[in-house]
């Protein structure tokens, strides 16, 4: 609560052109934003790109955000939501099929289970990316996502469900290959 | 609980490999369940793995934040949007005084009555006050009005492009201090002859533009001649 008021505080200071009110708004929640959008991008130069879209568009719609419909972060993490979307959306007009389906191929075989998995979390639907990065990476409650991403309760858990399910055969895969490989 | 399948086990089995709280009656049930099931307890491994590589994961990216030049390129936007504001907070003004302006002059044009021409407040008396010279009695002769230094230099200056007033016979002299108004209105010349002032003009029945100087009582003090207003 104190680090809501907070925040409302600085983007009411900054709407006044106090500019070290922003900078400090930047620093708080500019590591969770690049952390969301690296994790569904699994790419930190989009990452970056993305975390500059999301504060840009802060600093031009600074009077966007309602402290009585949640905290900061979770509003910002919302509007990256929308540039991954937006930005993927460009990528699917432009890239090419093999690149688009075919991501998850290009690891080594030394790769470790992590690095699998960032890429197999990369590789993932959207859908299913989203639930795994806010549930099991962000360690958000079903709640808690569920606001975020703005579906019921049961979805999330349903969409969770699948995507472990996904990823658990990705993983057991790899390492199946890693132990015969061809 | 016992007669469960393995497709019902599924979510408490994910529960289980993410470490979340479980109703004790459901983990029971699938303890129970795992042990006579391989395929399930094939599944809860793999899903126990997966969860130890989200962990590892998510301790990796736990440090990261956006790169120095992200924050550069907020920055530099900012500047351009300030900067921005700031122009247009001067052009707003710029058009607020313009706006200002114009409404003064035009409410100083409709409010004055039609005869008097103008009205301005000044702040000291103008040491351009002379007596009315051929008629005014001895005691009022001697009407000089000290004023500061500032004051007299800019009513001089002013008093070079116009005449100097003339102070009306058996009035009270001013304060240095006293604020003054000075109201511009056509006089009946008559009126002026009646009150001793010196208005060199053949025709009595015309009017004249004064300057009228007014005290702080209400009381015209002196005049001063502008121009012939109209000749009946």
């Amino acid at each position: 609560m104190a680090s809501l008021d907070r925040d409302a505080e600085l983007l009411k200071r900054f709407r006044a052109g106090d500019r070290e009110a922003f900078t400090v708004l930047y620093r708080t929640h500019q590591a969770s934003v690049f952390r969301f959008a690296l994790a569904m991008t699994g790419d930190e130069p989009r990452a970056g790109e993305v975390t500059q879209d999301v504060f840009i568009w802060l600093i031009h719609h600074p009077a966007t955000f309602d402290p009585s419909r949640g905290s900061l972060g979770a509003f910002l993490s919302g509007v990256a939501r929308k540039f991954l979307r937006r930005r993927r959306a460009e990528e699917m007009r432009w890239a090419p099929l093999d690149e688009l389906s075919l991501a998850e191929s290009r690891s080594s075989s030394v790769d470790s289970d992590a690095e699998t998995l960032r890429r197999a979390i990369v590789a993932l639907p959207e859908k299913y990316r989203e639930v795994v990065v806010r549930c099991d990476l962000e360690e958000k409650s079903y709640e808690e996502a569920a606001g975020a991403i703005g579906i019921a309760v049961g979805t999330v858990r349903s969409r969770l469900h699948r995507a472990r399910a996904l990823l658990a055969r990705k993983l057991d895969r790899r390492r199946k290959e890693e132990q015969c490989p061809a | 609980m016992s007669g469960m399948s393995c497709r019902e086990f599924e979510r408490p089995l994910m529960e289980s490999a993410r470490s979340r709280p479980m109703d004790a009656a459901v983990r029971a049930a699938l303890a129970a369940h795992l042990e006579i099931c391989p395929r399930c307890s094939r599944a809860l491994e793999r899903q126990i793995r997966l969860s130890a590589a989200m962990e590892v994961l998510a301790e990796r990216t736990a440090d990261v934040s956006a790169p120095p030049s992200v924050e550069q390129a907020i920055l530099a936007e900012l500047n351009v949007v300030q900067r921005r504001a700031a122009r247009r907070w001067i052009y707003a003004g710029a058009g607020a005084a313009v706006a200002a302006s114009l409404a003064m002059v035009w409410w100083l044009g409709s409010a004055a009555p039609p005869k008097k021409m103008e009205s301005h407040a000044v702040t000291k008396p103008p040491a351009a006050v002379v007596q009315a010279s051929a008629v005014v009695p001895a005691e009022t002769s001697a009407l000089v009005i000290p004023v500061k230094r500032a004051a007299k230099r800019r009513v001089t200056s002013a008093s070079k492009r116009e005449a100097p007033f003339i102070a009306i016979p058996y009035t009270l002299p001013l304060d240095p201090r006293e604020r003054v108004d000075v109201v511009r209105m056509d006089m009946p010349v008559a009126a002026l002859i009646a009150a001793g002032l010196p208005v060199g003009m053949a025709d009595p029945t015309g009017q004249v533009r004064t300057d009228v100087l007014v005290g702080q009582d209400g009381r015209a003090r002196a005049v001063r001649l502008v121009a012939i207003a109209s000749s009946n």
